[in-house]
């Protein structure tokens, strides 16, 4: 097989066999390994590194970090509903205002065009008039006249002369 | 347990969360809260930080409980999140404003975990010295070698499983954890002589 280390080719099954991890050629790496110079060398180099990464420690978890988690979960959670309302005051109740304003105006100018006439209101004097007969304005127009020139009569003639 | 039965269960619980089970939540968060903030710590180099982000992996996971369908590892997800999230803090550059650093000395934690039966003061100090040049190596990986590397070594993740949290391919997976242990080697070689 070809030297992982020169061709760089295989080298992440070389790598697995060199940190212990079984692999499907891990045979074939071992043969080529005890007869590679370098590869013993790759091999020795990273699992003196592998062991020097375990240095690495992480240090112990705060206690309370379950409970600043929940504390945000809460926090947030509680803030949905207030989230929720601002988002529809302002993506919906900006454009709704508007809306509802621009109907109103519609509404009034429609009224403004047709005014409502409820039943139960007296008709229109006009209306009612229609209904009087003109020989009857006549004759009233007439009797007032009479009514008007009626006193006169009366004091030319003496009751005497009646 | 099996790593299937071990997926099986983490996507069980998490389909739980989503049907407003809170302690399947809380067993989750149990498993896996110290692996995510131990990759977070790695990777950021700053515990106060690993844990602000580790908190944010688990909101968002809660978060996203309504719509999680189990379609891979839940663990793959998991670091996919914490992963997203350190690469953008490290991206972002947060570490150098008034973050308290490993660059200035060990913290408590670390102190902590120096054993008292210590055989003398200069094998301690040496462990130290060797520890932080460990994590000055580590830092100076590029962020997506250093994240491979991290997954690799310390959560035993399979090359498949670190392109799906990378979002790129195995054999770029391969690639990445080749260069990073060389740098690693040729960076760390001296402790070997």
């Amino acid at each position: 097989m070809k030297c992982p280390v020169e061709s760089k080719e295989n080298v992440d099954l070389l790598l697995d066999f060199c940190l212990g991890k079984p692999g499907a050629a891990a045979a074939k790496l071992a043969r080529h390994v005890e007869a590679c110079p370098a590869c013993q060398e790759f091999c020795a180099s990273c699992s003196a590194l592998w062991s020097d990464l375990d240095l690495l420690e992480a240090p112990p978890v705060s206690p309370d970090f379950n409970r600043r988690l929940y504390e945000r979960i809460e926090a947030e959670e509680s803030g949905v509903w207030r989230k929720f309302l601002s988002l529809f005051r302002l993506r919906w109740m900006r454009p709704a205002t508007a809306v509802a304003a621009a109907g109103m105006l519609v509404v009034f100018g429609v009224l403004l065009q047709s005014p409502f006439v409820p039943e139960n209101l007296p008709r229109p004097l006009m209306e009612a008039k229609s209904d009087i007969d003109i020989e009857q304005i006549e004759e009233t127009l007439e009797d007032l006249e009479m009514l008007r020139t009626l006193p006169v009569v009366i004091s030319t003639e003496s009751p005497a002369s009646l | 347990m099996p790593v299937a039965a071990t997926v099986e269960r983490d996507a069980e619980l998490m389909l739980r969360v989503r049907d407003g089970c809170q302690e399947s939540f809380g067993l989750l968060l149990d498993k896996h809260r110290g692996p995510v903030i131990h990759f977070l710590y790695r990777m950021v180099q700053n515990q106060a930080v690993a844990e602000e982000l580790a908190q944010e992996v688990f909101l968002r996971v809660y978060r996203s409980r309504s719509t999680y369908e189990p379609t891979a590892k839940f663990t793959t997800w998991l670091f996919r999140i914490a992963t997203h999230l350190a690469l953008n803090w490290i991206r972002d550059g947060k570490r150098e404003k008034g973050q308290e650093s490993l660059d200035e000395g060990p913290t408590e934690g670390l102190v902590r975990q120096v054993p008292d039966t210590a055989p003398n003061v200069e094998h301690v100090l040496l462990t130290e010295v060797k520890r932080e040049e460990i994590r000055r190596a580590i830092r100076a990986l590029p962020e997506k070698q250093r994240a491979a590397v991290l997954m690799h070594k310390y959560h035993e993740m399979e090359y498949a499983q670190i392109a799906k949290v990378l979002g790129c391919s195995e054999s770029a997976v391969k690639s990445l954890l080749f260069r990073a242990y060389e740098s690693l080697r040729s960076r760390l070689a001296h402790f070997a002589r």
